[in-house]
């Protein structure tokens, strides 16, 4: 068995060699597995949906923890499975305060818009200026509640999910202010990328999976990450050429629309151009985004130290635009009924080709102090169930 | 004397330990694995059933956690409320029998909602409604509808003051006493068509107003009066909104289902809105001692205008006109001569 790890991250000297060839064959390492069955998860699903319904939404946080519960105890790593310990009835106060709140914060402030809109039908300056100013407090108002939010159901997320009987946790209480503030800038700078036509969207993506991970601990141990914004950077760049394949699609055809568009005869064969260029467009979009998920993926999980433990994706682009592609059909073809079988093949996937070594060490971490987060943040939002959501691989 | 094996885990470190579960007949539960021999009463311990297939857990006062490798202890847990919830919640989700019962109260609740409770709901908002908002609501629809689909009016003065004057026929009356607006239009995209906006603000377009005699047109006027006198418009606002929530409870599961039942829900909706329309239609030419024909026949006009569907009436917001008449005879003959 394994010596304890301590609190820091343990086995320097075996980051170096790890890098090399291929160093997954000679460790001995184990793969997550998941043993979900669609026919079992469709009951469930189907009796929350049921329940849900009955009690006019008031089983919601029931129908969430259930099937959360079910995702996280399906997924097991060297024959134990995760543990997602959450009494419903606590959430239920947060969705009910929070999850009505905004919404109805939100339908208020439409209603209000649209009043004032009216009500000034021919607008002046001043009127229109009333209405920006308006809207803006609202967006500021939005961002700082939505981003404690947001830190705080990260939190409760993490100090609720178990693996043999160790909590992981999120940041700790004294840090929760600058948690709050780093999530302010997060967003902040996610939302700076769109006018940088996304030239800052790297830099973005590498911090906010940066803050996802540092903050993260099993036990008492850190996980760290250990890739930098350059990495990042080329893995975007090295996505570009698709991207731009995607973008460039319709050129030509809106290139010929332009020169020979007033000619009655030319019109028709340049608009069914047009529209293959479009569908060219969409299927090089979702090339790009499959490519670009799978090597995002792949970079991160092996940017993630666990004391001794190492981690090795094995994602592909092919793959995963396979299986996006069936999904969609699937889903669209069964009218949207085939939705437990997707979320279960999804998740097979995405979790069995992850591997972990060395399986040994699994044994040996020590259990860091508990934390009672309050569970009204996280009532208000409904994450990814499953636990690729809260190791958090998806963004 | 039952007894289980597991894996024990004791909050920590990340080690498990093998162990057997003993309970013993006299209301104690000793767990004994390497180097480990723990007592405890039957009563402190806790037993966590993920949903699914997945082992049961036992939990010790002190966080340690038994992750059980067989069922053989689970019936000593069985007369617990809170595993009896869990045992209820899993039946549902675990039996045939349990996915049948979901599905029965998951239909029932809904439809009640559907056909009982939003319609409520709808009627209790709109009557809160002042009408100052509701005329502003109009207004702005109609601004909408000027940039879009209606253009003004090209009838002469004398078929204006003309229809003004039927307009007033059916104004003062009761039981509406909410005051009308009427606004004509040209459409080419509507044709011979007449609206009915939040606020009373009735919407006739000159194709309509061409196609109908005087008692013809008094007549849609009266439908479209009643669809305001019912506060349809807003009613079909807030059921709207209603059904969208509804339909927000699914999930992300079932996107393509549920704008396709929704549209058809609404379509139900509308559908008992015009009947409702027809019968004030008809009652109020019957209170001018006018024929009731009239009606039939601007409705018989208005489907050689725009030709009959062939659709099932399930996909329309109209009923059939065979099914407006008969409704609406019916109404007729209930009123009091």
């Amino acid at each position: 068995m394994a010596a304890p790890h301590d609190g820091h991250p343990a086995g320097e000297g075996t980051t170096s060699t790890g890098e090399s060839d291929d160093p997954w064959r000679d460790l001995q390492s184990t793969p997550l597995s998941f043993s979900g069955r669609t026919g079992e998860y469709f009951q469930i699903w189907l009796a929350n949906l049921a329940l849900v319904v009955a009690t006019c939404g008031l089983y919601t946080p029931w129908a969430r923890v259930r099937s959360r519960q079910y995702f996280f105890a399906q997924t097991r790593l060297g024959g134990t499975g995760f543990e997602y310990r959450v009494n419903p009835r606590a959430l239920l106060v947060g969705w009910f305060v929070i999850g009505i709140g905004l919404s109805l914060i939100g339908t208020f402030s439409d209603l209000l818009a649209s009043a004032l809109a009216s009500a000034f039908l021919p607008m002046g300056r001043r009127e229109w200026l009333a209405i920006l100013l308006s809207l803006t407090l609202g967006l500021v108002l939005q961002w700082l509640i939505l981003s404690w939010l947001l830190v705080q159901s990260m939190r409760y997320n993490a100090s609720r999910t178990l693996f043999r009987n160790l909590h992981f946790g999120f940041g700790s209480q004294p840090e929760q202010r600058s948690l709050w503030r780093e999530m302010l800038r997060l967003i902040a700078l996610a939302v700076l990328a769109i006018p940088s036509f996304g030239l800052l969207w790297p830099y973005v993506a590498w911090r906010w999976r940066r803050f996802q991970i540092r903050h993260r601990r099993f036990g008492a141990t850190p996980f760290t990450f250990t890739a930098t914004p350059a990495d990042y950077r080329r893995l975007h760049l090295r996505a570009l050429p698709l991207l731009l394949l995607s973008l460039g699609s319709p050129a030509p055809a809106i290139g010929l629309l332009v020169a020979y568009g007033d000619q009655q005869a030319w019109l028709a064969p340049l608009v069914l151009l047009l529209l293959l260029g479009i569908m060219m467009a969409f299927l090089f979009g979702v090339v790009w985004s499959c490519w670009l998920e799978a090597a995002a993926a792949r970079l991160t999980w092996r940017s993630i130290h666990l004391g001794p433990l190492r981690f090795h994706c094995t994602w592909t682009a092919a793959e995963l635009l396979a299986l996006r592609l069936t999904n969609n059909a699937v889903l669209l073809f069964s009218l949207g009924l085939a939705w437990p079988w997707v979320r279960i093949r999804s998740s097979r996937y995405r979790l069995e080709r992850i591997l972990i070594s060395p399986a040994g060490a699994l044994e040996g971490f020590l259990g860091g102090e508990r934390e009672q987060v309050s569970a009204l943040a996280e009532g208000a939002f409904s994450l990814e169930d499953s636990l690729a959501g809260v190791i958090d691989i998806s963004f | 004397m039952l007894h289980s094996s597991g894996t024990y885990y004791d909050g920590n470190t990340s080690r498990g330990v093998p162990v057997q579960v003993v309970a013993q007949g006299d209301g104690r539960v000793v767990l004994r694995g390497e180097g480990l021999e723990r007592d405890e009463a039957l009563a402190d311990l806790r037993l966590e059933q993920p949903p699914g297939h997945a082992q049961p857990c036992l939990h010790w006062p002190d966080g340690g956690m038994v992750e059980l490798a067989d069922p053989q202890l689970l019936p000593l847990f069985a007369n617990r409320s809170a595993t009896r919830i869990q045992g209820a919640l899993q039946w549902t989700e675990r039996h045939p029998a349990g996915l049948v019962a979901a599905l029965l109260l998951g239909i029932a609740s809904l439809t009640g909602l559907v056909v009982v409770g939003l319609p409520l709901l709808a009627a209790g908002v709109s009557a809160a409604v002042p009408l100052s908002l509701e005329r502003k609501l109009g207004t702005t629809v109609l601004a909408e509808l000027d940039k879009t689909l209606l253009q003004p009016s090209q009838l002469p003065p004398a078929t204006r003051m003309r229809l003004q004057g039927l307009l007033k026929k059916i104004q003062p009356l009761p039981p509406s006493r909410r005051s009308l607006e009427l606004q004509l239009r040209r459409s080419s995209l509507l044709g011979a068509n007449a609206l009915c906006l939040p606020g009373g603000v009735l919407v006739v377009t000159d194709g309509l107003v061409r196609l109908g005699s005087d008692d013809e047109l008094l007549a849609v006027l009266a439908h479209e009066a009643g669809h305001d006198h019912h506060r349809h418009p807003l009613q079909m606002l807030v059921r709207g909104q209603g059904l969208a929530l509804v339909a927000g409870l699914f999930g992300d599961g079932g996107k393509a289902l549920q704008g396709l039942s929704q549209t058809l829900v609404r379509n139900a909706y509308s559908r008992r809105f015009e009947l409702e329309a027809d019968r004030e239609a008809v009652a109020t030419l019957r209170r001018w001692n006018r024929p009731p024909e009239a009606f039939f026949s601007i409705l018989d006009k208005l489907e050689r205008e725009r030709g009959a569907t062939k659709l099932p009436s399930i996909l329309l917001t109209h009923p059939s006109n065979q099914e407006r008449e008969a409704r609406a005879r019916a109404g007729l003959r209930s009123l009091p001569p």
